[in-house]
């Protein structure tokens, strides 16, 4: 497939299957969490047009592909998104996730060495259930699986003002800029670390 | 969708001892043999007669399955050394109970594109044998006698389209599933295929409340209503067995007309016959509590499965008397029922 016929084939995906598909799905994660406290959001999206063809298109060193088979290999066409107070509803509602959903992948992103800060969060990737798609869906065009992303307000607070960042520079951040980015990451962290202290010492408090 | 692969090898019950002996195997030649038009059958028939979905489980964190990895091994380049991971893990996961089998691996085309694999079990019995010879009848005890019994007989087929990350999915047939027994599931899809079904013991049985919760709304029929109300308050003494919709339904005798106000709620539709685990717990989430309303306006509410034992009924005529006993413990005023 060319550059265009792959754009061409996802866009029509996206709008007959895909954004759909998004849709029932967010409703069908919102009604497996209800009952669950402290969760803010629930949202799913199809990715857009222009970033799957910039993921699909994306070379390793040696400059092949790094995706032979996109639709199949992109495994967060579709993305679910849960986001909740404290650091003790992400395994409340990761609980969930592992008695509701099939899972093929389950892990938390953390920086690699233990005195960087950055992106934290904890990733999935689950079967897309039978209950969001119609008895005549085209299988073979509908993916086999989504990504859900669970985090605190915090960590979707810092990674979305980062992700904005991170698509606007024309040239390499300053080292000055780095270590401000990873100052607010840090901030972030800090601040989940008080309020899943404060929890707990509040709630056993109150129960107390 | 013709055969183009056969292996066979015969396995022995060594669970819990995997210092056994490796088992022999064989490439069986395609010819128009009986067992050749037997497993070509199996083989063809494999997409409608294994008709449930399971899925591998993800070792840890990656998206790894053991069984998965050697299928994919012997997809890439079918041979009796490809296959033998697969028949010492099915080997390493039969028990006593099961005792010996002979197992065949039946891959080809299925379409243009896809090769299909199918993977069957037959269990191995013990028979007599009577020949006929010039006018002599011959009677012989035989004891490596191999089945295609339709209470053993086990098969998984899987679908593979060339492409790397595919693969997890799949769909089997146990006939001894449907006996309810877990440990006999068990062995044939989470010990020796490392999968489960691909509806989690939750989500089935919160498709399943979720439908008798729908259908009790939607119907004014009282027997409806009645038989929906007797089935959930049995439910709560129903073991972790698999099952389908359709499945539960049938099992407490359920009228036509009450079968079909559950599964005209079950949407999509198919779902009806998709296998899961029944979660006694997960049940009673959705279906906690039985109500009875009456026409003077009384309203009784109860946990379902202790309803009988929270309210004597008597009936005179066409009215019911409800009585209970108990020391009062809260009052409510609510707006609505």
């Amino acid at each position: 497939m060319t550059e265009e016929e792959l754009l061409s084939e996802y866009i029509a995906r996206h709008g007959t299957i895909l954004a759909p598909l998004a849709s029932k799905l967010q409703a069908h994660i919102q009604e497996t969490l209800t009952g669950i406290p402290r969760i803010d959001r629930v949202s799913a999206r199809a990715k857009s047009p222009d970033r799957f063809l910039s993921k699909a298109m994306k070379r390793k060193d040696d400059c092949a592909l790094k995706y032979e088979h996109p639709f199949e290999q992109i495994q967060d066409l579709v993305g679910a998104r849960v986001i909740v107070f404290y650091k003790q509803d992400v395994d409340a509602v990761s609980a969930a996730v592992d008695r509701y959903f099939r899972r093929i992948e389950g892990k938390d992103l953390v920086p690699d060495a233990v005195n960087q800060f950055g992106y934290v969060g904890r990733h999935f990737i689950l079967a897309i259930p039978e209950d969001v798609i119609d008895d005549d869906a085209d299988r073979a065009k509908v993916p086999e699986f989504f990504e859900l992303q669970v985090k605190t307000l915090f960590q979707h607070a810092w990674s979305e003002a980062e992700h904005d960042l991170a698509y606007k520079p024309s040239e390499p951040l300053s080292t000055l800029q780095q270590r401000q980015i990873a100052f607010t990451a840090a901030q972030a962290w800090g601040a989940d670390q008080i309020f899943e202290q404060l929890h707990t010492e509040l709630g056993s408090s109150h129960s107390g | 969708m013709p055969v183009e692969k056969i292996f066979s090898f015969l396995t022995y019950p060594k669970k819990n001892q995997p210092e056994v002996a490796v088992v022999s195997g064989t490439q069986i030649p395609l010819d128009d043999g009986k067992l050749c038009k037997m497993l070509t059958d199996i083989f063809n028939n494999a997409g409608k007669d294994c008709n449930v979905p399971v899925m591998f489980v993800s070792d840890g964190e990656n998206q790894e399955n053991a069984v998965r990895t050697e299928l994919l091994a012997l997809l890439q380049k079918p041979s009796v050394s490809a296959s033998t991971p697969l028949a010492k893990r099915l080997q390493a996961s039969t028990g006593g109970t099961s005792g010996m089998g002979l197992l065949f691996i039946c891959i080809g085309k299925d379409g243009e594109s896809d090769t299909r694999v199918v993977i069957s079990r037959f269990p191995a019995d013990e028979g007599i044998v009577a020949e006929k010879k010039s006018e002599r009848l011959t009677v012989s005890f035989v004891e490596q006698v191999f089945m295609k019994s339709a209470y053993s007989y086990k098969a998984a087929t899987y679908l593979w389209d060339g492409k790397p990350t595919q693969l997890w999915k799949g769909h089997v047939v146990d006939k001894q599933i449907n006996h309810g027994s877990k440990g006999v599931a068990d062995y044939w899809i989470v010990d020796f295929l490392r999968s489960e079904f691909s509806t989690t013991a939750a989500q089935g049985t919160k498709r399943l409340a979720k439908a008798i919760k729908a259908a009790l709304q939607a119907t004014t029929d009282i027997s409806i209503k009645t038989q929906l109300t007797s089935a959930v308050q049995l439910a709560a003494n129903i073991p972790k067995k698999s099952m389908t919709i359709s499945e539960f339904c049938d099992s407490f005798h359920m009228s036509d007309a009450a079968k079909q106000a559950i599964i005209a709620k079950v949407d999509p539709p198919r779902l009806v016959h998709e296998k899961f685990r029944f979660d006694v717990t997960e049940f009673s989430r959705h279906l906690a509590y039985k109500q009875v309303e009456l026409d003077t306006g009384a309203v009784m509410t109860a946990p379902a499965e202790k309803f009988n034992e929270c309210f004597k009924t008597e009936h005179h005529k066409d009215r019911a008397v409800f009585v209970a006993a108990g020391h009062i413990v809260d009052e409510k005023l609510k707006s609505t029922k």
